[in-house]
């Protein structure tokens, strides 16, 4: 059957595929959006609804009550199968149309598909426009298909913590594929490709990205590249320039790069081709990034809580170094004793 | 990362109405006045806004129409929410209302129901107090 | 009022801008001396003379005046036939058609998605039956048509009903005059019509322009649109940039299928009259200069014709307030006489409760009244291009020919109109300049008089809690399921036989890259609806069949595009 023709074949093989809808609503359904009560939540998230994920994702973003609670129910339950698959890339590239083609594919093997996307918050007002999800409006309807949004809210480069915890609920909630799309400036970039098992990174032509390739991390982290918007100018010269950089690799280590016109849909078999072979490359990997990412997660929580406890004495010690000869170095020490007792 | 809490709005346009303006203009006024907001875009099913609700977690969901169909919308939006046992959550609305339409919205809960020309300062405070 | 002292409202006494509303610093006053690197010759000639800058003819209005039509479209076509026949014993001769903004998406009444909006400020024309019915008794073959749909499927479908309906009643299609706001870039630009996407729309337009050319020859078939990017944004310098450029391209598109500027015959451009009066009437004047010169120097025209561009305006929707409504007649009022003094073919002015609800009868005849005012009272049209030479307008005219061919290269180094609409950035521009304007209104930078300025605290008078009043009913629960119900019996009611094979060969047609129009004329004279329509080309380039993609196709189509 002629899948872009047949608009029905979608729905069939996900019926087929799964029988219970992930959009389930309790059967004593008196239940309030509002709700922090964290067991509730833990609770709903166990029976495959939609709703505890919902909320404690939210619980997790705004640093509620029971927020590690979650985490750490999360954590325990363990990271289900879930292919991770990461979009990065400068704004403009087009990510989200082509995430949107992507989910399209998934959807149509029958797969259910958790979007994670991720867009800066603004450091004059602290709102933020979360404009992704507008171009995957199609899957809206879906009840195989779950996206978030979330706004950076960060001051620093990384990706946010947030993001980061959301990713642990989505793995214990359990899709069979998740996608995240984060803004690709820096240290977001190299940042994700920890926290997934491919890396997509999405160029666009004439955008000046030979610079963007010089800098340091960026060519080593794309599993794949995608040059979005291929029908404009400079595209081939893009190209060279990305296989340029790999030229000193074997050739079975380097990563493809494909030419996609994501609103045209051109290009998408390549893209899940392509996932698909390094898939199995990055299974491999799979283990030594996970212990990376459990010893950075243990780092920097040991560090916010240590941060949490010197800011009590911070103030202290900043008035006794301009007060007497103790240096900073020295007041480092004195605190650090402080709390080791 | 941050503590506090953000209000999150979605703003949806169901249907066929192609008048957009009036949401984009809120769309950045929002996020400029702090908030999280989301627009789902144009052409949008009931079921769709509801699914979209939820999944973002919001605190208000704003509709947008000028075709005179607020009631019809709102009724649909919010029995998709019922489908999916959500029945708290809050719905503001603006547009091309009638002194009828706004006391049919009331009556539904929908709050707000803003008519064209309505100064910005209204339906910020309005979603905020809403969102509390 | 408390017993704090009154203070003088500094705006009273001042402006707060020295620029036109596009941001074009002004001078105090302007003299000869600023407008002697113009040449009368070559930059404005006479009117009649190219190029045209004084207007298109010789005579201009003491020849004809303007055309005055508005768009009369209610829930049913019974109700708009009804109003068509009234307005025409009251002078109208402009009949502008407009659908309900689901047909304009490209979907049946029966589609889900169609029944919030169905009915709501126009006719649901899904059908031959229904434009039979909105059409009966009305002198096809005299009066001008205009359709002022947004989505690309309208100019298609609607065109080829037309056709059909005049074929059927034996009138003459050469007859057939009016025009189409046809205009590929601005259904994407400000509507995102989902009905086709835009190489697809770039297609169809083609199709229908092609067709047009060489069967009705009286049919504009195309008016590249400035009023919808207007009122979604853009100023006036990109509001005319974009609606040359498009119109350029166009035309360039025409040459690739053997039809030269010459056979085209002159351009039409639906422009905006905004709130700067003399920003507006330049942009008017402008508008034909710079055709003139790209039909000559860039496009081969050859005959005066086709040098020449009518203009059709609606005035500004976005200037209206639904504070103190009344105002609204004198907004208005001033954006007529600007068209007047611009040298307009036709104006469609808004009504000035437009703001608050759709707009009534007595609305509309103020309209046409204040039109006669300004023609009778004032007489104005007497004398063609009365601004001509003023050193203000003849400046103001120069610089923005300059801005405009700023951007217009910026257009062609970006690689032209199309690639600028699918990389965004002309939305980019929309949006930025949109978001300005945002701002200026609320710093006061931009004075709205009754929303940021002069404001009314308290209770409304009588006059324009009155015009407020504006009932309009939504069409009901059951006119709705009625009309549901009568799509669905209609699609049963039609003889399969007949329409299979038509609606076969459009969509062979639309496969092979054959011009589609005919193929439109005949499944429409045997029935195939506008959701059809949009659906079988989509079908024939592989792309799903609904443009909203909640239905699949029907199965009769699934079986053409099996076979």
């Amino acid at each position: 059957m002629d899948a872009a023709v047949d608009g029905r074949l979608r729905r069939v093989a996900y019926d087929k595929a799964r029988d219970v809808s992930i959009m389930k609503m309790n059967a004593n359904s008196n239940w309030s959006m509002k709700t922090s009560r964290v067991n509730e939540v833990i609770s709903l998230m166990k029976s495959r609804d939609i709703r505890g994920l919902t909320r404690a994702i939210s619980i997790v973003e705004s640093n509620e009550e029971g927020k590690d609670d979650l985490l750490n129910d999360a954590f325990r339950r363990g990271s289900k199968a879930c292919f991770t698959l990461g979009f990065t890339g400068a704004p403009g590239a087009g990510k989200s149309t082509l995430v949107n083609s992507v989910v399209r594919h998934f959807r149509k093997e029958g797969k259910t598909v958790g979007v994670l996307a991720v867009d800066p918050t603004s450091p004059f007002s602290g709102g933020a426009v979360l404009g992704d999800r507008i171009r995957m409006k199609e899957h809206n309807p879906d009840d195989g298909v779950y996206i978030r949004s979330l706004a950076s809210r960060k001051a620093l480069g990384g990706l946010s913590e947030a993001a980061k915890f959301a990713l642990y609920l989505y793995k214990a909630y359990g899709f069979d594929v998740i996608i995240i799309e984060t803004l690709g400036v820096g240290q977001d970039e190299i940042d994700v490709a920890k926290y997934v098992d491919v890396t997509a990174l999405v160029l666009v032509p004439g955008y000046g990205d030979h610079i963007q390739l010089a800098k340091a991390g960026i060519m080593e982290i794309a599993d794949i590249f995608i040059i979005n918007k291929s029908d404009r100018p400079g595209a081939d010269l893009l190209k060279k320039q990305i296989l340029n950089t790999m030229h000193m690799k074997p050739e079975d280590e380097r990563p493809p790069v494909i030419n996609t016109i994501a609103e045209r849909n051109e290009g998408i078999a390549e893209v899940m081709a392509a996932v698909e072979s390094v898939r199995s490359r990055a299974a491999l990997q799979r283990e030594e990034r996970y212990r990376g990412r459990i010893a950075e997660e243990i780092r920097s929580s040991v560090l916010s809580q240590l941060a949490r406890e010197t800011d009590l004495h911070l103030e202290d010690m900043v008035e006794k170094v301009l007060k007497s000869s103790l240096t900073p170095i020295e007041a480092a020490k004195e605190i650090l004793a402080l709390l080791r007792n | 990362m941050s503590r506090e809490k953000k209000i999150r709005v979605l703003i949806a346009k169901l249907g066929c109405d192609i008048h957009e303006r009036g949401a984009l203009t809120l769309l950045t006024v929002l996020r400029d006045e702090g908030m999280e907001v989301i627009y789902t875009g144009r052409y949008q099913t009931a079921k769709g806004v509801a699914n979209a609700a939820v999944s973002e977690d919001v605190d208000v969901i704003a509709l947008s129409d000028h075709t005179g169909s607020l009631p019809i919308i709102a009724q649909s939006v919010l029995a998709e929410l019922k489908k999916i046992g959500v029945t708290d959550m809050k719905v503001v609305s603006g547009g091309l209302l009638s002194p009828q339409d706004i006391k049919d919205l009331e009556k539904m809960g929908v709050s707000g129901n803003f008519g064209p020309g309505t100064p910005l300062e209204m339906i910020i405070e309005h979603i905020r107090s809403a969102a509390r | 009022m408390g017993a704090h002292e009154a203070k003088v409202d500094r705006m009273a006494g001042h402006m707060v801008r020295t620029a036109t509303q596009s941001g074009i610093e002004l001078k105090p006053f302007y003299s000869a001396d600023d407008i002697s690197h113009l040449s009368y010759e070559a930059d404005l000639g006479d009117p009649g003379n190219y190029p045209f800058t004084r207007g298109l003819y010789p005579l201009m209005y003491r020849d004809r005046l303007w055309l005055k039509s508005f768009i009369v479209s209610y829930a049913t076509a019974e109700e708009t036939n009804q109003a068509f026949r009234q307005y025409i014993a009251n002078g109208l001769t402009d009949l502008r058609l407009l659908c309900d903004l689901p047909t304009q998406a490209g979907i049946d009444p029966d589609h889900p998605s169609a029944w919030n909006s169905m009915m709501c400020g126009g006719v649901a024309t899904y059908a031959i039956n229904i434009y039979e019915k909105m059409l009966d008794g009305l002198p096809l073959g005299e009066a001008v048509f205009e359709f002022a749909h947004a989505g690309m499927s309208s100019f298609l479908y609607f065109y080829g009903v037309l056709v059909a309906v005049m074929e059927n009643k034996g009138i003459d299609v050469k007859k057939l005059r009016g025009n189409s706001i046809n205009d590929p870039i601005r259904t994407k630009l400000v509507y995102s019509c989902p009905d086709f996407p835009t190489r697809i729309d770039r297609r169809i337009c083609l199709d229908h322009i092609e067709y047009s050319v060489r069967n009705t020859p009286n049919w504009r078939p195309i008016a590249p649109n400035g009023v919808d990017p207007c009122q979604g944004g853009m100023d006036a310098i990109r509001e005319l940039g974009g609606a040359l450029a498009v119109a350029t391209q166009v035309i360039l598109d025409l040459a690739e299928r053997g039809i030269t500027i010459d056979e085209f015959g002159p351009m039409v451009f639906a422009l905006d009259a905004e709130s700067d009066f003399f920003e507006t009437i330049a942009k008017f004047r402008l508008a034909r200069k710079m055709w003139a010169k790209i039909a000559s120097e860039k496009l081969g025209a050859k005959t005066k014709r086709a040098m020449q561009l009518k203009i059709g305006i609606r005035t500004s929707g976005l200037s209206l307030t639904s504070q103190k409504p009344l105002n609204n007649a004198a907004r208005v009022a001033l954006q007529i006489l600007s068209c007047v003094l611009g040298g307009v073919n036709s104006l469609d002015a808004s009504s000035i409760d437009e703001a608050v609800g759709l707009p009534s009868l007595e609305a509309r005849v103020f309209n046409l009244d204040t039109q006669h005012i300004i023609t009778h009272e004032a007489n104005i049209p007497l004398v063609a291009d009365p601004l001509g030479g003023s050193y203000y307008l003849e400046w103001l005219t120069s610089h923005m020919e300059r801005e405009v061919n700023k951007y217009l290269e910026e257009i062609e180094a970006r690689g032209g109109i199309f690639a600028c609409l699918e990389s965004g950035w002309l939305n980019e521009v929309m949006e930025a300049n949109r978001l300005k304007v945002q701002r200026e209104k609320a710093e006061c930078k931009r004075l709205v008089v009754g929303v940021n300025a002069f404001r009314e605290e308290g209770e409304e008078g009588t006059v324009n809690t009155a015009i407020r009043d504006v009932a309009y009913k939504t069409p009901s629960v059951s006119m709705r399921e009625n009309l549901v119900a009568e799509v669905k019996a209609f699609k049963a009611g039609r003889d399969m036989k007949r329409l299979k094979p038509l609606i076969t060969e459009l969509y062979r047609a639309t496969k092979e890259g054959r011009n589609t129009q005919r193929a439109v004329i005949e499944a429409a004279r045997e029935g195939m609806t506008v959701g059809e329509c949009v659906g079988v080309i989509r079908a024939g380039y592989g792309i799903n069949y609904d443009p909203l993609q909640e239905i699949e196709m029907p199965d009769f189509v699934r079986e053409i595009t099996k076979m």
